[in-house]
């Protein structure tokens, strides 16, 4: 009953986004450029038809497989709404993967506007994958694609095509082979937790048995930054993310070396030192080398993050009494203060258009939530409310999805979110709470 | 309890000293298994034993170390020191209910190896005299604080102040760790715990305890006292602990 509400909703919005004729290109998806204020999610409605098997006495367990990660991870994406299957009324046993084989009227009761189709070959173990993008109400085929490899790489095949369908309609990068890394505490003990951005396909690093926190990712997505007690002193370490690896150490100042974030420019770090004798902010290379001193207070300085150009870095202070979000420019000069609501913010993560930035405040009933700060106006914006505790923001890197870490089911797991706090998901479900998340970046070749 | 451990800790360095006075050059093989036992005991509990494994565990390293470079004499102290933080990090395991539900040790478990310490203490105490009482039996009690706060309370200081008389008399050695509850970002209570080590220090410092001699480290919120949620458990999670290093030799 939702769904047909929910579809006939979304006929009359897609009329007004798209009206057939006009000038904007018929199938793509307003979304925010630059430095643009107006925020639009977009729905647009997508269907994706259960993979046609071409191989005879095969089993269609793949087929599934491949439409279930896709609608997964179309739906996740924060651009489209994914018809549920229960409502496709062709018959992929009797329709094609071409332009003359699928029947689009039928399809287009669904009231969706795309249509991925597939289908696979499986032969002695190899994998070929055929995907197809059509356009229902054209019935032209807009993107077509052949992947080809083991049975165990279905999942990379469908999150390539996943970004090949985001970058069509929005002419931005997919982020469908990211990774998230998070901190898993589980039988007393803190290890690293790593795993595809839809909560797939996950393994541990740095599973010690001692202590391991504040993960973040380098900027080729092939090693992440945590501090660990392992010497005993809270050191900075570095692993590169692959299964079984081992970390070296970046710095082990005396007291703490925490929270480190690459640059943008990838060459250096910003990271919270006490070698002084106070937290204070540091700017070192990217080996930990060479510290460049950004704040001097006696205060708690803290948690310092990167705005996306470089220029800016955003921290925590309570030199006002109370903790809150400050940032100050890499040449020097004071720091600007950015929250003034509540006694309590902390955790702050740059958005990547740079007009954001999203934290953790505790508010009147000392509930933990997520907000924004507009970097300009110091408008906020709550994304998050009545629903336990929800902590430690992280942007996705197309700036479309923000993960964070939320007791809302009893646990802490993490969870992913559009960035008006709208469909909230949790994609952890293993044992142990999960906290701390960083998104990783989209890296060369996706 | 506490006069089972300090009759216990008073044997033991009485034993340490017939020791070093019976074998001085020979390799430390008696106190190294004695360490070895002890660690091994605390083991399994050792998620629920504060920092006080952990210096365990690198004290025991360090005689390992020392023994290997034929430093016997030190060695043999380090497994003494050794051993005493492990025996210390089981028997603070143990009150630690909660946690070693939290890790699934089975209650009986619990009982018996408090039983198995409880014995030990009268069998090495038949050996022992109690000649170097004063440097041990002085229980550093930890120190609390309020919510986001590093202030040090009136009743901080008192207890600063006896701590400072014996750590100036005794040239003791001791680490300050500096904890939370488990409210807020795990970043920013790192180092709300290192400020909190890092007042008690000054005040240390400022009333005659050298700086050389105390040392900081910062668990932010991850090895609470208490594993509930409720105001009682935050307030005994937030605090400084002390631990002893050793004492100072003159040069």
């Amino acid at each position: 009953m939702r769904i047909q509400g929910l579809r006939r909703f979304l006929f009359l919005f897609c009329l007004v986004l798209f009206p057939s004729g006009a000038a904007l290109a018929e199938d793509s998806i307003e979304v925010p450029m630059g430095t643009a204020k107006g925020r639009v999610i977009s729905d647009y409605p997508i269907a994706v038809a259960e993979f046609k098997n071409f191989t005879p006495k095969q089993t269609a367990e793949l087929g599934k497989t491949g439409q279930d990660v896709l609608l997964s991870d179309l739906a996740l994406s924060g651009y489209f709404l994914t018809i549920d299957p229960k409502a496709y009324l062709e018959d992929v046993r009797t329709s094609g993967i071409t332009e003359a084989t699928v029947d689009f009227t039928k399809w287009l009761q669904t009231g969706a506007e795309g249509l991925v189709k597939a289908g696979f070959w499986l032969k002695d173990g190899t994998l070929k994958v055929e995907m197809v993008l059509f356009s229902i109400s054209t019935g032209k085929e807009k993107i077509r694609k052949t992947y080809e490899g083991p049975e165990s790489k279905l999942r990379d095949f469908c999150h390539r095509f996943a970004n090949d369908v985001v970058r069509y309609y929005t002419k931005r990068p997919g982020i469908f082979l990211t990774k998230i890394v998070s901190v898993r505490k589980h039988k007393g003990s803190k290890s690293l937790w790593i795993c595809d951005f839809d909560g797939q396909r996950c393994f541990s690093l740095a599973n010690d048995g001692g202590i391991n926190l504040l993960p973040s990712w380098n900027l080729d997505g092939r090693s992440i930054f945590y501090t660990s007690y392992q010497k005993g002193n809270p050191d900075l370490w570095r692993i590169p993310a692959v299964e079984g690896s081992k970390p070296s150490i970046v710095s082990n100042r005396r007291g703490l070396n925490v929270g480190a974030e690459v640059s943008p420019n990838g060459k250096q770090l910003v990271m919270t030192l006490t070698k002084d004798g106070n937290s204070e902010i540091y700017i070192t290379s990217i080996d930990g080398k060479h510290p460049k001193r950004l704040t001097n207070s006696w205060s708690i300085d803290s948690s310092p993050c990167w705005s996306p150009d470089g220029t800016r870095v955003a921290f925590v202070s309570n030199r006002s009494g109370t903790p809150q979000i400050y940032m100050a420019d890499v040449g020097g000069g004071p720091p600007t203060r950015l929250t003034f609501q509540g006694n309590y913010n902390q955790s702050p993560s740059w958005s990547p258009d740079g007009d954001r930035i999203a934290f953790t405040g505790r508010d009147e009933r000392l509930v933990f939530d997520l907000f924004t700060v507009d970097v300009e106006t110091r408008e906020i914006e709550r994304l998050t409310q009545d629903a336990g505790n929800n902590e430690d923001p992280t942007w996705s890197p197309d700036g479309q999805l923000i993960a964070f870490s939320s007791n809302r089911s009893g646990e802490y797991k993490i969870w992913i979110m559009n960035t008006d706090g709208s469909h909230p998901r949790q994609i952890t479900d293993a044992e142990g709470e999960f906290t701390t998340p960083n998104w990783g970046p989209i890296t060369k070749g996706e | 309890m506490p006069r089972y451990r300090s009759f216990m800790m008073l044997c033991l360095i009485a034993l340490f000293g017939l020791l070093l006075n019976a074998c001085a050059s020979t390799p430390p093989d008696k106190e190294r298994l004695a360490a070895e036992a002890a660690f091994a005991q605390a083991e399994p509990a050792k998620d629920c034993a504060s920092l006080k494994y952990q210096s365990a565990e690198e004290m025991l390293n360090q005689a390992r170390r020392l023994e290997t470079q034929a430093e016997y004499d030190e060695a043999r102290k380090h497994y003494n020191v050794a051993k005493k933080l492990a025996e210390e990090a089981h028997d603070s395991a143990l009150t630690q209910t909660d946690c070693l539900r939290e890790h699934g040790y089975a209650d009986e478990e619990m009982e018996s190896s408090t039983e198995e310490t409880d014995e030990n203490g009268p069998n090495v105490g038949s050996a022992g005299t109690p000649a170097t009482a004063e440097h041990d039996d002085y229980n550093l009690e930890m120190v609390h604080f309020p919510f986001d706060s590093y202030e040090l309370t009136d009743e901080t200081r008192e207890i600063l102040g006896r701590h400072v008389e014996w750590m100036v008399k005794n040239k003791a050695l001791v680490r300050l760790v500096g904890h939370c509850d488990e409210r807020g970002s795990a970043e920013y209570n790192l180092a709300l715990g290192e400020q909190r080590a890092f007042e008690v220090r000054q005040y240390l410092i400022q009333n005659g305890v050298p700086m050389d001699d105390l040392e900081i480290v910062s668990m932010g919120e991850e090895k609470p006292l208490s594993y509930e949620h409720s105001e009682e458990a935050y307030a005994q999670n937030r605090r400084v602990e002390f631990v002893k290093q050793g004492f100072r030799e003159e040069p």
